[in-house]
């Protein structure tokens, strides 16, 4: 246990302690007016006293009581067992049950309980003279007593007030139905623990000043003021600073990694035509990835003007027979109408496509980053939303082996040193490769960015002259892999208490 | 993508040549073959759907014992030609006008022959022939068909024995009574004729591209096979059907050609006789960036089982049949470069004096990131597809939100046009959180207007606390557009349902609506289980902040 140094007490625990120092259990307002500080700066210094062990806070409960309904009504007319000597008394200190069943100060069958309350506290006796039972009074000592509590009932009054005598009427008075209310207060008694009683004597206040405030700046007082030293290890509420998700940094860096290499960002639309998204890629029209099992088409709507005619001459020309690109076509006839089909973009291919045939670059290198969309489940695995990284080189000269560097070059910056390669298949590239990375952390190899060399049916129609390395690949599996995450859904649940408190550095 | 089994018993049965277990699969993937997985008598491999050659263990021992150089020469494959006449009818024209045929002699039909070639012909179904709808394929016993074959139309009460049935079906029962027939039936709906191929006795071989007869089932003491492969389209009728072929003369069977009358044309099927390409070969060394002589280059293609020829400076490559995937010299570049072994290919890096740069757009929405994160804001990214629920409870109207047909998930049914839905439902995720909660999104909205789609950039935030009010939410839409020096921002009042009536404003810049702000209605936040007041903005950047 580290030392306690009351130097470094707060003023009010400094004047609380000193106030329990004479005052053996006093509770939270008895402890307001000994200190002088209002309640709520008692309740602010209990609780840190009470951290600190210096006070035991015990919880007391007290009853008072007070007239209910029934009780209040009696107040006024009086006890029915004192109305009762009253009558007796009026008749000559003796009377008959059968007068008294008549006589109108009792109603209902208040006489019979007026004679059991007399009876009960000894003021009557009841005996027999021939036929009749005559009443008389034993003693007239309690009268007095009953109406005078009655009257300090009127107030609240607590146990500790409450004479011996008195007691034994509570008792009576608790039984009457209406005619008492409980009351019961549960409060905090406080006092020094063995600790405190130790370190309460020896506390000094004195007048250290809590906060530098401007006035003392100003005034130059701070010259002559001590300022009250904190115990600094304090644990302090905590505060959350405004951030850019997990996933927007990982764009952030992966944006930054492209650049450095020379890449320039390019953009486009989510809402695609498939003349775009399929048709310029030499994706056949009946090609299972172009079905609404795999793609979301969107209800009634239609791009109609979705390139040049020449551009879509050339497109068709490549999917029926080849056209000019060499090429033995698909051998169907193209559809221009099914090309006008709206999609949600399957891929960022869609975007680096229509900027190749928007510019015909003889030398470019270009990148993208964005949403991608797919039919399916969602699950740990696949989200049907996820974000696409895509990197695009066009030269007259470059070759299989340079996309193979770029990629190395790219893992290289994440921090993913191995790089396997291995021949794949994509509808529009060829050759496609595939390729894993080694990762440390899992200590596995994992499956990232699929590569190719755009087919000349791609790239031909379009008037793209040279060839075009392309890759891409999910960038939320990256992320996973960054952030040890198993489940994909987890990025886009937005917990804040993760968004809040995730590390910068993994 | 396409998966088969390979059992190493057989497959090391076809091979000609010796490598032991854990060498081969690790030659496997260099084929552009992913292992799926390894148990101890097999593994599963999954392939690319352009290669159903690769759907038996006959292709893969086939593609291997080249790859691998036990086997540096082949024959071409051997076709006896039969009598079996099949005579096409004018009629089918309008409803399935292609078929081939091909008839195998002396195979063994074992348990694991007939699940490979069962796999084959699932392969074929779903990859070229597009779930039947662009080729089927029916397998016959030949020694019950009586020739020659008719390939006709019939109509709806034509009936038959279908396939272990065991009873006459009508083709109206067959195709609204039958589980193929509910699943294919659609294929035929466009006529109310209906492909049958019947023999020369009227036995039903097959009602393409529903279901065989059963007159023609295979049994276990089936010695010879006839195939029909009926299509829409000519050219991929041969290619299933030299798939096929090929793969049965690997499996022992003698193969054996029909001939197709159709009544303008004949001819003799299958043909699997090479067709040919010319490479170019600086074409193809400057694409790969490898250099390589003739010889090499050819000893490539061969181990991607291609021969070629060398004529003058080119190179004419001959293509087996069954490889229809070869569309363009490219394809052979890349059998070329497998051939090579990407595992020999060492990666480069090409000089370019590119310089890299961030889109304008992209940049500036990072700079309104860095501005909301540093009014406290924290950034959250949620799904620009909502369900309807999430519009029904925020009251905004279907009508302006684009739909996508047959989603797998209700949960995400439209495209949002606004964030603001996907923002409180992202705070009542977050009820067990610290408050205050202030959170932002900056993504795509997209507007349905007749038949286009409007996509807009959108940045929406909320607040949410026990005292959240309007006044602290202009207070920092204001900040915020002081930044993008947008001083004349003005909030006239202006109802919408999603927000408290007085307290609901639209957001005008230099006179332009870009969007609206207000504090959320009570309703709205108990429907989403809420219990603390929240305020919340949404602009659209396009419009006025980014350009």
């Amino acid at each position: 246990m580290t030392e306690i140094d009351s130097k470094t007490f707060h003023p009010l625990e400094k004047i609380v302690l000193k106030s329990l120092v004479n005052n053996k259990s006093i509770n939270l307002n008895e402890l307001s007016t000994e200190s002088g500080l209002n309640i709520d700066q008692i309740r602010r210094s209990v609780e840190w006293l009470k951290e600190k062990k210096l006070i035991n806070v015990k919880s007391v409960e007290t009853k008072s009581y007070s007239l209910g309904t029934e009780g209040k009504k009696v107040l006024k007319i009086g006890l029915p067992e004192t109305r009762l000597l009253k009558t007796i008394e009026e008749n000559n200190n003796k009377i008959t049950l059968r007068d008294l069943s008549v006589n109108k100060a009792f109603e209902g069958n208040e006489l019979s309980a007026a004679l059991g309350y007399a009876r009960a506290q000894k003021l009557i006796n009841i005996s027999k003279e021939g036929n009749d039972a005559i009443v008389t009074i034993v003693s007239k000592l309690g009268q007095k007593l009953g109406q005078n509590f009655l009257q300090k009932l009127l107030n609240s009054v607590e146990l500790e007030n409450i004479s011996e005598d008195e007691a034994s009427l509570l008792k009576s008075f608790l039984r009457r139905p209406d005619f008492i209310i409980v009351n019961s207060i549960k409060e905090s008694k406080i006092e020094l623990s063995a600790t405190g009683l130790q370190i309460a004597p020896t506390v000094e206040i004195s007048d250290e000043v809590e906060n530098l405030t401007p006035e003392l700046i100003v005034s130059g007082n701070w010259k002559t003021s001590k300022i009250r030293p904190l115990n600094l290890n304090s644990p302090v509420p905590e505060i959350f600073s405004g951030r850019k998700h997990p996933i927007q940094l990982f764009i952030d860096e992966v944006k930054e990694i492209f650049i450095s290499l020379g890449f320039e960002e390019i953009q486009g639309p989510i809402i695609q035509s498939c003349f775009w998204n399929f048709d310029s890629l030499f994706t056949p029209q009946d090609h299972p990835a172009r079905e609404i099992q795999d793609t979301f088409y969107i209800e009634d709507s239609i791009i109609d003007k979705t390139a040049s005619p020449e551009t879509i001459s050339n497109v068709s020309s490549a999917h029926e027979n080849g056209g000019n690109t060499g090429s033995k076509g698909w051998k169907y006839k193209w559809n221009p109408e099914l090309s006008k089909n709206v999609v949600m973009r399957t891929h960022t291919t869609a975007i680096t496509i229509k900027y190749l045939a928007d510019n015909t670059p003889d030398d470019a290198k270009v990148f993208s980053i964005g949403k991608v969309f797919r039919n399916e489940k969602v699950t740990f695995k696949n989200l049907i939303e996820f974000n696409q990284i895509e990197g695009i080189v066009v030269g007259e000269k470059v070759t299989l082996r340079d996309m193979m560097g770029l990629l190395t070059k790219f893992y290289e910056k994440l921090g993913l040193h191995k790089v396997k390669f291995w021949p794949s298949f994509f509808p529009y590239t060829e050759p496609s490769l595939q390729s894993m990375v080694y990762h440390e952390g899992l200590g596995s190899w994992v499956e990232l960015a699929g590569m190719g060399i755009f087919r000349p049916e791609v790239t031909i129609p379009l008037g793209i002259k040279h060839p075009v390395l392309a890759w891409g690949g999910g960038l939320e599996r990256l992320v996973m892999l960054k952030y040890g995450i198993d489940d994909s859904r987890k990025l886009y649940e937005n917990d804040l208490n993760w968004l809040r408190r995730f590390s910068l550095c993994q | 993508m396409p998966v088969v089994t390979i059992y190493f018993d057989r497959i090391y049965s076809m091979l000609k040549g010796k490598i032991d277990r854990e060498k081969l699969l690790d030659k496997v993937p260099y084929l552009g073959l992913d292992i799926e997985e390894i148990h101890e008598s097999y593994f599963k491999i999954e392939y690319n759907p352009n290669r159903p050659d690769f759907s038996t263990d006959y292709g893969l021992a086939r593609a291997l014992n080249a790859f691998l150089e036990f086997e540096k020469n082949w024959d071409d494959y051997d076709i006896t030609k039969n009598d079996l006449i099949i005579n096409v009818d004018q009629s089918i024209k309008n409803v399935r006008p292609y078929i081939t045929s091909a008839i195998v002699k002396n195979v063994v039909l074992d348990d694991e022959f007939i699940r490979q070639l069962i796999n084959m012909q699932e392969d074929l179904h779903n990859g070229i022939g597009r779930k039947r709808r662009k080729v089927s394929i029916g397998i016959h016993n030949f020694d019950v068909i009586k020739p020659p074959v008719y390939y006709k139309t019939v109509d709806e009460n034509f009936s038959f024995v279908p396939l272990n049935s065991g009873h006459k079906s009508t083709i109206h029962e067959i195709l609204n009574e039958t589980d193929t027939g509910k699943s294919y039936g659609e294929i035929l709906s466009e006529s109310s004729l209906y492909p049958i191929l019947v023999d020369s006795s009227n036995g039903v071989l097959s009602f393409p591209p529903i279901i065989n007869g059963d007159l023609t089932r295979l049994t276990s003491d089936t010695k010879n096979l006839f195939i029909d492969v009926t299509a829409t389209n000519a050219e991929s009728s041969h290619d299933a059907l030299a798939v096929l072929t090929s793969s049965l003369s690997d499996a022992g069977g003698k193969l054996e050609s029909v001939t197709v009358n159709y009544p303008d044309v004949s001819l003799v099927t299958p043909d699997l006789s090479n067709t040919s390409m010319i490479m170019d070969l600086n074409y193809a060394k400057s694409l790969l960036g490898i250099n390589l002589t003739m010889d090499e280059i050819q000893a490539c293609l061969l181990r991607s089982r291609m021969k070629s020829i060398v004529e003058n400076d080119t190179l004419k490559v001959l293509i087996p049949r069954y490889r229809f995937d070869i569309l363009h010299q490219v394809d052979l570049i890349e059998e070329l470069v497998i051939g090579y072994g990407i595992n020999n290919l060492s990666p480069t890096i090409p000089k370019s004096s590119l310089v890299g740069k961030t889109n304008a757009i992209q940049k500036q929405l990072d700079s309104i990131r860095n501005t909301l994160t540093g009014l406290g804001f924290n950034e959250v990214k949620t799904f620009s597809l909502i369900s309807k629920d999430l519009l029904d409870k925020t009251k905004i109207s279907v009508k302006s939100s684009p739909r996508i047909i047959d989603t797998k998930s209700s949960e995400h049914e439209f495209l949002r046009n606004s964030l603001i839905p996907s923002l409180l439902s992202t705070l009542s995720k977050n009820i067990n959180n610290e408050y205050p909660q202030k959170i932002f999104e900056i993504s795509e909205s997209f507007q349905k207007l007749d038949s286009n789609i409007i996509e807009h950039m959108n940045l929406a935030m909320c607040i949410a606390h026990s005292s959240a009010n309007f006044t602290e939410c202009k207070s920092n839409l204001v900040s915020f557009l002081r930044q993008y020096n947008k001083t004349e921002c003005m909030t006239p009042s202006k109802f919408y349902p999603i927000f408290i009536d007085g307290r609901s404003a639209d957001i005008l810049i230099n006179d332009n609506k870009v969007g609206i702000i207000g504090e959320i209605s009570p309703a709205i936040i108990q429907s989403f289980s809420l219990r603390t007041p929240i305020t919340c903005f949404e602009i659209n950047l396009d419009s006025e902040i980014i350009s």
